[in-house]
C-alpha cells in the first residue's frame, strides 16, 4: 500500500503510546510534546479523519470526564492494520537509519 | 462568531460533517473549546474571537484541501487503471475513439457554424434599439420594403425615434481616384443617422457628422488602401461615373466583420436617388432602420404608427409597418423564418450525430460484456461495491471521451480550411478559443461521456458473480435486441441520407439540362455603364460581323433572374383588376441572342422606328391570362410611375414561347418585353463556339474603343446560371457530406457488433466446417442476419426520406419525379457497405481451424 506522511505516522504513534486515553485533545497535546512544537487544529485532525476512513484508526466511545458533565466522548484506538502499518514503517525507519551516527551531538539539533 | 457556550456556528458545523463526520465534529468542537477559551484567558475578548475565528477557518480548510487531495488521488488511480484497460483492448478502443471522434468533430463544427450565425449584428452597442422596419400585408405578409419617404416622417412625427437611415445596399457605379478605377457592385446608400445608429468602428473621422454632406463618403480600411494606398484618405475625392459627380472622403471604418447583416466598402447619402424619388410614398423599395429612445415600449409605438400608410398613401390601405429588432434580421429574414430554420435543422442534425456516436459506443460496450463479465465477477468477489464499479466503467468512458476530443480537434482544426470555404464563413478553433470555448467543450466531452459510458456502465457493475464466473455471460436477449434496435436505427438514418443526396442530385442535374425556353449556351454577359450605354449601338455596329460573334444585345437585367413587375390593363379586360406580369427592356436582337422563339408575330425589328417607344413583346402565359388569341395589335398600359404617360402605352407586336424568368421555384408568370435604353444596364453576345478566344478580343477592342475609362469585366452566361442555385447546391453538398458521416459511424458501429455477433458463433462455426461447410456457405450464413436488419433499415428510412423530399421538392414549381429509383439505389447502396464492414468477421470466422474453435472452452 502507500506511505503515510511523517504527520500521520506521528498520530499513530501519540495514539499507541496514549494507549486507551486517545481522544482529541490529548492527541494533540502528545504530539506537541513529541514534536516540540504547537499545532493547529486542522493539522491534527485532518490527517487524523484520513486514517480513520483508510481504516488504520477506529473510534469507541466512553464516558468522558466530570468536567463535560460525563457525556460520552470520542477515543480512538489503533486497527489491526494500523497495528501492521506501524510494524512497516518501523522496519522502513529502521533499515534507513541504520548505520547513522548520532547527528544531534554532531550537528545540533 | 466563536461563542462561549460552546457552540460551532451552524455553517461550520455542517461544512465539518460533510468533509468528515459527526465523530471527527465532536472531537473538533471539544478541542476547539479548550483552545478558544485559553485564547480568551490569554488575550482579551476582542483578539481571543478573532483568533478563534482564523483558527477554525484555518481547520476547514485542512479539511477541505485534506478532501480535495484524495480525491484528486483516486482520480488518478481510476485514471491509470482506465488507461490501462483502453490499451488492453487496442481495437475495440481505437473503435470507441475513432467514432466519438468523429461525433464530436460534426458536433464542434456544427456548433461553431450555429454560434457563428447566432451572433449576427450582436456588435451594435444599440442594437437593443435598433430595428428594421417591415410591412405588414393583409394576408399576414411580411416583406422589408417600406417607402422611401416613411423613415425620415416617422422621425419628424414621433419623438420616440431617435435617429433614422434608410439604407439602399444596391447601388453600382464606376469610381475613380488618380489612376485606381474600379467598377463598384454594393456601394450603399444611407442616411446621416446610419452612424449614428450602427457601431462600425471609425478609424478617421467622426462617426456623428461623417454622413452629413450629401457628397460626403466613407470607405473601409480595404476600400481606402485599395484606391488610396498609404496616403491619407480624409479629404480627398473619388469621383463616381454613374453620377458624374465628385465625392469628399469624410472617414474610413474597419472592415465591416463577417458576422453583419450590412455588408459594404462604400457608403454615401441616400440622396444620390433624386430628392424627389426620396420624398415618395408610392414607391416600395429597400430597407430602413430606426432607433428608439431609451426606454421606449415597443408594442405602444408600433400601434401608434399602424396607421400611417392610411395617412399619406391610400385611406384604403390594409396594411402597416411593424418593427423587427435588428438582431434578428439576419436569420428572420423577411420577418419570417429563414435562416433561422437552417439553424434549427444543423443544430439537430449535429446533436443527432453526437448521439449516433454515443450509441456506437453504448453498443460496443455492452457487446463487449462476455470478456468483462468475469472481470465484474471477480471484484465483486473481492469486496468490491457497485457504486465502485460504476465509477471504474465511467472512469473509462471519460478517458475514451477525453482522447476522443483531442482528436476531434485536430480533426476540426484540419477541416476548417474547406468547412470555411464551404459555408463562406471563417470560423476559427483553437486560434481564438476563449474562455466561453473551452468551457463548453469540457463540458461536451464530460457530457459524452457520461452519456455513453452510463449505460455500459450499470449494465456491466448489474452482473452477479455467481452467473458471470461460471461461463461468460453472453449480453441478455433483451441487450441483444436493443442493440439490434440501434444498429437497425443508425442505417435508418443512413439509407435517408443517402436516399435525400441521390434526390437533390437529380433536381439539380434536372435544372441544368431542362429547357429553359431560351438558349444560354455561349453567351457573355457584360456590365453596361453609362458611356456605353450611350453608344451601344456604335459598339453593336463595330461588334457584328466580326469573327465569332453572332449577336449582340442588352437589357435591364439577366433573363433567368428578372425581378421587376408591373400591372398592365387593357381594353376589354374583364377583371376590374389589373393583372399583374413580370416585365423587363430590352434592345433588338434580344430574341435572337437567346434564342427565344417568336411564336406570332415578330420580334422588335430597326425596320419599325416606333417599336423604340410603342411596341411590346408578351409571352404565350401573359396572352393565355388576358383571355386572347390574337393579342397582335392590342394596346396595353403599363402604369409605371417613372414613365411619361404617353410611354406608358403599347402595342403588342409578337408573342415569345414561354421561358423561366425566375428561378424554377416560380411557376412560369405572364411577361411582357419593351425597349427603354437608359435601362440597358446589360450587355449580352452570342458568340461562336469553337471561336471564343477571338470573340472575347474583338468584344474587349470594341469595349475599349467606346468606354475605355472603365475595366472590362464579362462573365459566360452559364457561370451566372449556375450561381442562381448555390443555395441547392450547398444543400446537395451538405447532404453528401452527411451521408458519408452517417455512413462512416453506422459502418464502424457494424464493425464492432459483426465481430462480437460472429464471436459468439465461433463454436457453431467450428461444427459446421466439421460437418463439410464450405467457406462461402458459412459467409454468406454469417452474412444473413445482417442483411435482414439492413432491410428493415431501408424500411423505415424510405419513408422518411419520402417525407422530406416530398416537402423540399414541393418548392420548386417544376421538378423531377421521386422516383422508387432512388430507393433502390439507397437500398442497394446500403446493403454493399453492410456487406464489405462485416466481410472481414465473416471471412475470419469462415476460415478458422475448427480445432481451435472447439477447443474453446
Amino acid at each position: 500500500m502507500d506511505m503515510l506522511s511523517r504527520l500521520e505516522e506521528i498520530l499513530l504513534l501519540a495514539i499507541w503510546k496514549l494507549e486507551d486515553r486517545a481522544y482529541g485533545i490529548s492527541i494533540r497535546r502528545q504530539v506537541e510534546k513529541d514534536t516540540g512544537t504547537t499545532w493547529m487544529s486542522g493539522a491534527i485532525y485532518a490527517p487524523l479523519n484520513r486514517l480513520k476512513k483508510n481504516g488504520y484508526v477506529k473510534t469507541f466511545q466512553a464516558a468522558g470526564s466530570a468536567e463535560k458533565g460525563g457525556r460520552p466522548r470520542i477515543y480512538y484506538r489503533l486497527t489491526p492494520l494500523g497495528m501492521k502499518k506501524l510494524a512497516s514503517i518501523q522496519k522502513v525507519t529502521q533499515s534507513v537509519w541504520m548505520g547513522v551516527p548520532d547527528l544531534k551531538k554532531e550537528f545540533g539539533a | 462568531m466563536s461563542r462561549k457556550g460552546f457552540q460551532l456556528p451552524r455553517m461550520v458545523r455542517w461544512l465539518i460533517k460533510r468533509l468528515a463526520d459527526e465523530e471527527m465534529l465532536a472531537s473538533v468542537t471539544e478541542d476547539l473549546e479548550v483552545r478558544c477559551q485559553n485564547a480568551a484567558e490569554r488575550f482579551g475578548p476582542l483578539r481571543s474571537r478573532m483568533w478563534c475565528g482564523i483558527h477554525i477557518v484555518s481547520l476547514l480548510l485542512s479539511f477541505a484541501v485534506e478532501s480535495l487531495i484524495w480525491r484528486w488521488s483516486l482520480f488518478r488511480s481510476y485514471l491509470k487503471v482506465a488507461v490501462r484497460q483502453i490499451l488492453r483492448q487496442r481495437v475495440h478502443s481505437l473503435i470507441n475513439i475513432v467514432g466519438l471522434a468523429v461525433g464530436m468533430a460534426c458536433f464542434i463544427l456544427i456548433g461553431l457554424w450555429v454560434r457563428d450565425e447566432l451572433s449576427f449584428d450582436r456588435f451594435h452597442e444599440k442594437k437593443d434599439r435598433i430595428f428594421r422596419i417591415l410591412n405588414l400585408l393583409e394576408d399576414g405578409d411580411l416583406i422589408p420594403s417600406p417607402t422611401y419617404a416613411l423613415a425620415p416622417a416617422l422621425k419628424d412625427l414621433h419623438p420616440e425615434v431617435a435617429e433614422f437611415s434608410r439604407v439602399i445596399p444596391w447601388h453600382s457605379s464606376l469610381v475613380k481616384h488618380a489612376d485606381k478605377s474600379f467598377q463598384e457592385f454594393g456601394i450603399h446608400l444611407a442616411d446621416p443617422g446610419f452612424f449614428r445608429m450602427f457601431t462600425f468602428p471609425f478609424i478617421r473621422g467622426n462617426p456623428e457628422t461623417a454622413l452629413e454632406d450629401r457628397h460626403a463618403i466613407v470607405l473601409t480600411e480595404r476600400a481606402a488602401d485599395k484606391y488610396f494606398g498609404s496616403e491619407d484618405p480624409i479629404g480627398k475625392v473619388l469621383f463616381l461615373a454613374q453620377e458624374n459627380a465628385d465625392f469628399t472622403v469624410t472617414g474610413v471604418i474597419a472592415d465591416v466583420p463577417a458576422n453583419s447583416h450590412l455588408q459594404f466598402d462604400l457608403i454615401t447619402r441616400v440622396e444620390l436617388l433624386g430628392e424627389d424619388r426620396l420624398a415618395r410614398w408610392e414607391e416600395w423599395v429597400g430597407p430602413c432602420y430606426i432607433m428608439l429612445r431609451p426606454g421606449t415600449s415597443v408594442p405602444d409605438f408600433e400601434a401608434k404608427i399602424s396607421g400611417i400608410y392610411r395617412e399619406y398613401v391610400d385611406p384604403e390601405a390594409t396594411f402597416s409597418p411593424v418593427l423587427q429588432p435588428l438582431v434578428r434580421v439576419h436569420l428572420y429574414e423577411n420577418g419570417r423564418p429563414g435562416d433561422v430554420k437552417k439553424v434549427y435543422a444543423f443544430s439537430l442534425i449535429a446533436l443527432f450525430i453526437l448521439l449516433m456516436a454515443c450509441i456506437n459506443f453504448m453498443n460496443l460496450a455492452t457487446a463487449r460484456s462476455a470478456k468483462r463479465a468475469q472481470e465484474v465477477g471477480m471484484r465483486k468477489v473481492i469486496g468490491a461495491h457497485r457504486p465502485q464499479i460504476v465509477r471504474q466503467f465511467l472512469g473509462e468512458a471519460l478517458a475514451v471521451a477525453v482522447v476522443a476530443l483531442i482528436l476531434a480537434v485536430v480533426l476540426v482544426e484540419a477541416s476548417l480550411p474547406w468547412f470555411n470555404r464551404f459555408t463562406a464563413k471563417e470560423l476559427i478553433l483553437l486560434s481564438g478559443a476563449s474562455v466561453g470555448t473551452i468551457l463548453a467543450l469540457i463540458l461536451a466531452t464530460a457530457l459524452t461521456g457520461f452519456v455513453a459510458g452510463s449505460y455500459p456502465a450499470f449494465y456491466l457493475a448489474s452482473f452477479q458473480p455467481a452467473d458471470t464466473l461460471r461461463r461468460h455471460a453472453g449480453g441478455s436477449d433483451r441487450a441483444s435486441s436493443l442493440r439490434k434496435m440501434l444498429i437497425v436505427f443508425q442505417f435508418a438514418i443512413s439509407v435517408g441520407l443517402i436516399t435525400c443526396t441521390l434526390v437533390v442530385a437529380n433536381q439539380l442535374r434536372f435544372i441544368q439540362t431542362m429547357d429553359l425556353g431560351l438558349d444560354r449556351a455561349n453567351v457573355l454577359g457584360l456590365a453596361n455603364n453609362p458611356a456605353l450605354i450611350q453608344r451601344f449601338d456604335d459598339f453593336k455596329s463595330a461588334l457584328e460581323g466580326q469573327a465569332g460573334i453572332l449577336h449582340v444585345t442588352a437589357g435591364a437585367q439577366i433573363p433567368t433572374q428578372v425581378g421587376q413587375s408591373i400591372e398592365i390593363d387593357w381594353e376589354g379586360n374583364p377583371d376590374p383588376d389589373r393583372l399583374p406580369v413580370d416585365y423587363t427592356v430590352v434592345d433588338y436582337d434580344f430574341f435572337e441572342t437567346f434564342d427565344m422563339k417568336i411564336v406570332q408575330g415578330r420580334s422588335f425589328s430597326r425596320r419599325f422606328p416606333t417599336d423604340e417607344s410603342e411596341a411590346c413583346i408578351i409571352n404565350r402565359t401573359a396572352a393565355n391570362r388576358m383571355g386572347v388569341e390574337d393579342p397582335i395589335g392590342m394596346t396595353i398600359y403599363m402604369a409605371h410611375p417613372a414613365w411619361p404617360e404617353d410611354f406608358r402605352r403599347a402595342r403588342i407586336i409578337g408573342v415569345v414561347k414561354d421561358f423561366h424568368a425566375r428561378s424554377v421555384h416560380s411557376a412560369i408568370r405572364p411577361f411582357v418585353f419593351r425597349m427603354y435604353k437608359p435601362w440597358h444596364v446589360f450587355g449580352f453576345v452570342k458568340v461562336d463556339g469553337n471561336r471564343i478566344p477571338e470573340a472575347i478580343g474583338h468584344i474587349e477592342t470594341a469595349f475599349k474603343t467606346f468606354a475605355p475609362d472603365y475595366p472590362f469585366q464579362y462573365m459566360f452566361y452559364d457561370e451566372f446560371f449556375n450561381g442562381q442555385y448555390i443555395k441547392e447546391r450547398q444543400l446537395g453538398r451538405l447532404f453528401n457530406g452527411f451521408s458519408l458521416l452517417s455512413v462512416l459511424i453506422a459502418c464502424l458501429g457494424l464493425f464492432g457488433l459483426a465481430s462480437y455477433t460472429i464471436e459468439q458463433k465461433t463454436k457453431e462455426i467450428g461444427i459446421r466446417k466439421v460437418l463439410g461447410a464450405s467457406i462461402p456457405g458459412i459467409m454468406t450464413l454469417t452474412a444473413r442476419e445482417f442483411i435482414k436488419w439492413v432491410l428493415a433499415a431501408n424500411l423505415i428510412g424510405w419513408p422518411v426520406a419520402h417525407f422530406a423530399m416530398h416537402k423540399w421538392l414541393a418548392e420548386f414549381a417544376y421538378r423531377v419525379r421521386l422516383s422508387p429509383a432512388v430507393f433502390g439505389i439507397a437500398a442497394g447502396l446500403s446493403l454493399l457497405i453492410a456487406l464489405l464492414t462485416v466481410a472481414f468477421h465473416s471471412f475470419k470466422a469462415a476460415v478458422a481451424d475448427p480445432v481451435d474453435s472447439l477447443r474453446y472452452e
